[in-house]
């Protein structure tokens, strides 16, 4: 590294430049962390399984147009009528849709005292075929009982305690083996709740909420004079059975069918936000990049301007191409490198801040290092034209006057 | 005009001081035509510097138009450069984005006059210098020679005490330099003083008088008028 | 002399095109970021009701079960419901304390006119409230006006169409006299107000801010005698054993889902009102509710909105990250600037020795420095549009209202440009005067 030195001397020598292209390059690398760090956690979210069988699923939100005695009646026969078709698969009444935004949650306790406080979790009703249709996996416990399960117009006073939670709700319930939460007692609202199986994935409604792996499924279904229906068709025939249901029920007086929408569609719609942050998140970390190898092109095109003659003179007294290269890349990595410190120190200053002020989560170290890894080959790419160019100065140029 | 006493200038390197050129004077009166001769590195160039205020003397005075300069403002050093000295230098240093008539208007910008008396000058100095009717041309697309006119009109147009012209000729062909130097000669006929430092002997034969610079001493050089 | 100088501005501009450019881009696409995102954050965060701000507020009364509160505020303290219960509404409507009352819900219906068939029908979210509901949060009319107290008190079925509706639907005649059927209830027009978007929508709560106003108005006692109820679209909680299957055992339950907004003529009634919210709250805990400790809360519409969180902290971390991008623009632009100016250092040279001073060769620059600021400005500008378009199109929760620049933004947003560009112009600028006069003079 007998080029180091002199590198040095050069930097110092004319300051402002380099010190500029530093300070760019912290501050790019600065957001560079950041904004990837949030890209690629987006991107996970995004592509993360709902645990739904989410081709063949449907969904809408249709009412009971008789009087209420006789609501429990009309919705059962409305779910053997749709079960009957021969495009359905399979049918559950549901008081919200995964993803779509609008539900319950329910904050868990480990006893009825609030500040044993657990976690939060969205909170799904359904019907017996529930798991079956959407398609969800119970990978340890069961599913409710007959008896377990009802419709009902009353108050909830005596419902039964059983519940199915997901299995990142039993990873909170139980940190060191999930696999024991089943039996564990839980408190919701001051009301003790069995856990009697675990379901694999069922995400919750809210799509940005940061928690919705976890969910709760009860068994008592509080009846009303509209119900939301997640019906799953036979492979295939999607677009038929929505037709169909839609048919069947409107032959009822009174009878509407709304928010009539595929699963896919939901969850477009449901991740649309999130997908447009990605976007631009994304956007933002390629425009840093371009941003940063422009200003390393730029330096470097600005010291070539100044050191032609000097570049001459080297080459005449006998320095290689190579020397050239090499001096003028070592001085790039070295600027850039002093950038990208400068920068992850500001990064990780600036990742306290977002932790404390907007909730971010803490930037994993990898990202230093590949980010870092990143720029500099960027950095490679901008110079090494600019480099060759140099490296090409006739020694001619050095006699020539000015 | 220009009167110079006891002038010097030396650098401070590190420790070692480099004494450029030792203390001299000098007296050029209205209307001379002065050439400063001498080998490269001998301190041509700081004298040139000296005299058009572009760099500062560590001793000495020197007076412009009876005006001591000695220690004056840079604002002050500006105004007196625009006003009482016309440069023109060995590769004439036109804009090259600028055209004829803005080139030669440059130097005016920077004084109060007004458009239309600009206007006057420019086209007078590039009558003087003979490319009037090129005024919208730009440097480009000229000639050696006629590009050094135009610097040559630029020098003139804001109607200096006198000329300084470093290696006017120095970028030129011979036939060109000849029509050059014979323009130089006009104007000074007409009255404006001219200090041109060059290395051509014959050159500095049809000035006036020879000033010599050899190794920061300067000496003034008698010369017999063969022309 | 101006002129001249951005004559000399434009004229390096050209000589260098390239460099120009990547300038001028540079600080566009710093510019354009910037602006996007202070344009949102600036929207989000308007007083949509600047005259009488201080005096509409929301009621929020603490009535939730004391086993647990309804949830937790962002710093972690027990937080209380920000909507009634409808025992409550009423009591507080009742009581009459404020000069205006605007309680509200809303419940979705299919809605045709009376000459459409049923098939037709299109199923519309109904905003169901009182008569001051328009002229509390600004609604203009342009047919009709509200209805009547009378209509409030009764439950009389009357309705108001937005803008939108109305063109639908009678192709914007002046509707009102007419009728329009909600699921099976006739509705008699008494007003359309006209295309209305208070931004934010700040009487619901944040996750509805951005989102376009609701496209028909009817009283709440209305609502209640035609037992319209949308259990599965509208915003409730409840807690405890109560029964809610149907509109009447939500009326009687300790669910909450009405939201109280009051005005008052003067700020220091609502003070008075804040003290008789305790009393009530105090006569209540005679019969056994309102156990929680946590204090009532009446909220002005400025203290609502950044409770709520009007301006989405994404959208604050969006500014940030911006002015962030474009202070490495404009370290980059002053680069540039540094490399424009030492390739004009023989230009300098030969103007100071004609006699420019330092203040004339760093106003040549400045001029410079400003052409290249207020390109940028007017580009970006014009990317910032683009983006803003593209915006509005990639977060359909939000109205495009939030993504609009009004005037003053827009000129901002070339100041800004022009400023910055100029700031970091300072320090090329004071280089470019600094050169050494006499070494510059030999090639230009």
């Amino acid at each position: 590294m007998k080029d180091f030195n002199p590198i040095l001397k050069t930097l110092w020598k004319s300051k402002t430049g380099p010190l500029l292209l530093i300070v760019q390059i912290a501050v790019a690398f600065t957001i560079l962390i950041n904004v990837s760090f949030m890209a690629s956690s987006k991107l996970h979210e995004l592509t993360e399984s709902s645990g739904l069988d989410e081709e063949v699923l449907f969904s809408f939100r249709s009412n009971l147009p008789v009087e209420s005695e006789e609501y429990v009646a009309l919705l059962r026969q409305d779910l053997a009528d749709i079960k009957n078709l021969n495009s359905v698969e399979s049918v559950t009444v549901t008081n919200s849709v995964p993803l779509s935004g609008w539900g319950v949650f329910y904050s868990l306790n480990a006893s009825d005292d609030p500040d044993s406080y657990i976690a939060q979790a969205g909170a799904y009703v359904g019907s017996r075929d529930y798991i079956s249709t959407l398609g969800l996996d119970i990978i340890m416990g069961r599913w409710f009982e007959e008896s377990e399960m009802e419709f009902t117009t009353e108050g909830n006073s005596d419902r039964s305690n059983s519940i199915l939670v997901t299995k990142a709700m039993a990873e909170q319930i139980a940190p060191d083996d999930w696999s024991t939460a089943v039996g564990k007692a839980v408190y919701m609202n001051g009301r003790a709740y069995q856990i009697v199986g675990i379901i694999d994935r069922l995400i919750a409604t809210w799509p940005e909420w940061r928690g919705n792996e976890r969910s709760v499924v009860f068994p008592t279904y509080i009846m009303a004079g509209e119900n939301i229906f997640m019906v799953r068709a036979k492979s295939g025939q999607l677009e038929q059975a929505m037709v169909d249901v839609k048919a069947l029920l409107m032959q009822q007086p009174g009878k509407f069918v709304t928010d009539l929408h595929t699963f896919k569609y939901t969850r477009e719609t449901g991740y649309k936000a999130m997908e447009s942050s990605f976007i631009i998140l994304a956007g933002v970390t390629v425009a840093l990049i371009m941003l940063t190898m422009l200003g390393v092109f730029g330096q470097a095109r600005f010291t070539l301007m100044k050191r032609r003659r000097q570049i001459g003179t080297r080459r005449a007294l006998g320095a290689s191409k190579f020397h050239i290269m090499r001096f003028y890349i070592l001085e790039s990595l070295i600027v850039v490198g002093a950038g990208v410190l400068l920068g992850s120190l500001c990064a990780m200053i600036a990742n306290v801040k977002l932790i404390e002020l907007f909730r971010q989560d803490a930037v994993p170290y990898e990202y230093f290092l590949y980010g870092g890894v990143g720029v500099c080959i960027a950095s490679l790419i901008a110079v090494i034209p600019t480099a060759y160019n140099a490296a090409n100065t006739s020694p001619a140029i050095a006699t020539r006057s000015v | 005009m220009l009167k110079m006493r006891g002038v010097a200038k030396s650098f401070v390197t590190d420790t070692v001081k480099t004494q450029a050129l030792q203390p001299f004077d000098l007296d050029i009166e209205q209307g001379e035509f002065v050439a400063v001769v001498g080998p490269s590195g001998s301190g041509k160039t700081t004298f040139l510097n000296i005299a058009g205020l572009l760099e500062e003397y560590s001793e000495g005075q020197y007076f412009l138009d009876d005006k001591d300069t000695t220690g004056l403002s840079d604002k002050h050093k500006s105004a007196l450069r625009n006003q009482k000295i016309g440069f023109i230098f060995q590769s004439f240093n036109l804009i090259p984005e600028l055209n004829l008539f803005d080139n030669v208007e440059m130097p005016l910008r920077y004084r109060d006059f007004s458009a239309k008396e600009r206007t006057e000058r420019v086209l007078n100095a590039l009558e003087k210098v003979g490319l009037a009717g090129r005024k919208s041309h730009y440097p480009q697309q000229l000639s050696g020679g006629q590009q050094q006119r135009v610097a040559i009109a630029r020098a003139l147009a804001g109607s200096p005490s006198f000329l300084l012209a470093d290696e006017p000729t120095g970028n030129l062909d011979s036939k060109m330099a000849d029509g050059i130097m014979s323009l130089l000669r006009d104007i000074n006929q007409q009255g404006t003083s001219i200090l041109m430092v060059t290395h051509d002997m014959d050159q500095a034969k049809q000035a006036g008088r020879i000033v010599e610079i050899r190794d920061g001493h300067l000496s003034e050089q008698k010369i017999a008028m063969t022309a | 002399m101006g002129n001249y100088y951005f004559k000399l501005a434009w004229l390096s501009f050209k000589k260098t095109p390239l460099l120009s450019l990547l300038m001028v881009g540079t600080i566009a696409i710093g510019i354009a970021a910037a602006m996007i995102t202070i344009t949102v954050g600036y929207m989000m965060g308007k007083n949509p009701l600047p005259h009488k701000s201080e005096r509409v507020a929301m009621v929020h009364l603490n009535s939730w079960d004391p086993a647990e509160p309804i949830s937790y505020r962002r710093n972690g303290e027990a937080d209380i419901p920000n909507m009634l219960t409808y025992q409550d509404a009423m009591a507080l409507l009742t009581a009459d304390k404020a000069d205006k009352h605007v309680p509200f819900v809303s419940f979705s219906t299919l809605v045709r006119t009376e000459t459409q068939d049923v098939k037709s029908a299109e199923m519309h979210n109904i905003r169901s409230t009182s008569r001051h509901f328009f002229s509390v949060f600004g609604a203009p009319f342009i047919y009709g006006a509200t209805w009547s107290e009378e209509a409030d008190e009764l439950g009389q079925s009357v309705i108001v169409l937005s803008k939108r509706e109305n063109d639908r639907l009678f192709n914007g005649a002046n509707s009102v006299g007419e009728s329009i059927i909600l699921d099976s209830k006739l509705y008699r027009i008494v007003g359309v107000i006209d295309d209305w978007q208070p931004t934010p929508k700040f009487y619901v709560n944040s996750f509805h801010m951005y989102t376009p106003t609701l496209p028909y108005f009817v009283p709440l006692e209305s609502q209640i005698r035609n037992d319209f109820f949308s259990p599965a679209t509208m915003g409730w909680y409840c807690w405890g054993d109560d029964a809610t299957s149907t509109l009447k055992d939500v009326m009687s339950s300790e669910c909450v889902w009405i939201r109280f907004w009051v005005e008052f003529e003067s700020e220091a009634k609502k003070y008075e009102y804040f003290q008789f919210m305790a009393d009530y709250t105090e006569e209540q805990r005679k019969v056994g509710r309102f156990l929680r400790p946590e204090p009532n809360r009446l909220m002005s519409v400025t203290e609502f909105l950044e409770e709520e969180g009007a301006i989405t902290e994404e959208s604050k971390l969006g500014i940030v990250f911006a002015l962030a991008f474009l202070l490495a623009c404009l370290c980059n632009v002053m680069s540039l600037m540094m490399t424009k100016f030492y390739g004009k250092g023989g230009e300098v040279g030969l103007r100071r020795a004609v006699g420019a001073t330092k203040k004339d060769i760093a106003v040549q620059f400045g001029c410079e420095s400003i052409l290249v600021g207020l390109l940028g400005g007017v580009i970006g500008l014009a990317l910032a549009q683009l983006g803003l378009s593209a915006l509005t199109d990639m977060y359909p929760e939000y109205h495009a209202n939030v993504m609009t620049m009004n005037f003053t933004l827009m000129v901002s947003t070339v100041a800004l440009a022009v400023g910055t560009s100029l700031l970091f112009g300072l320090w090329p600028i004071y280089r470019a005067t600094r050169i050494q006069l006499s070494s510059q003079l030999k090639s230009l």
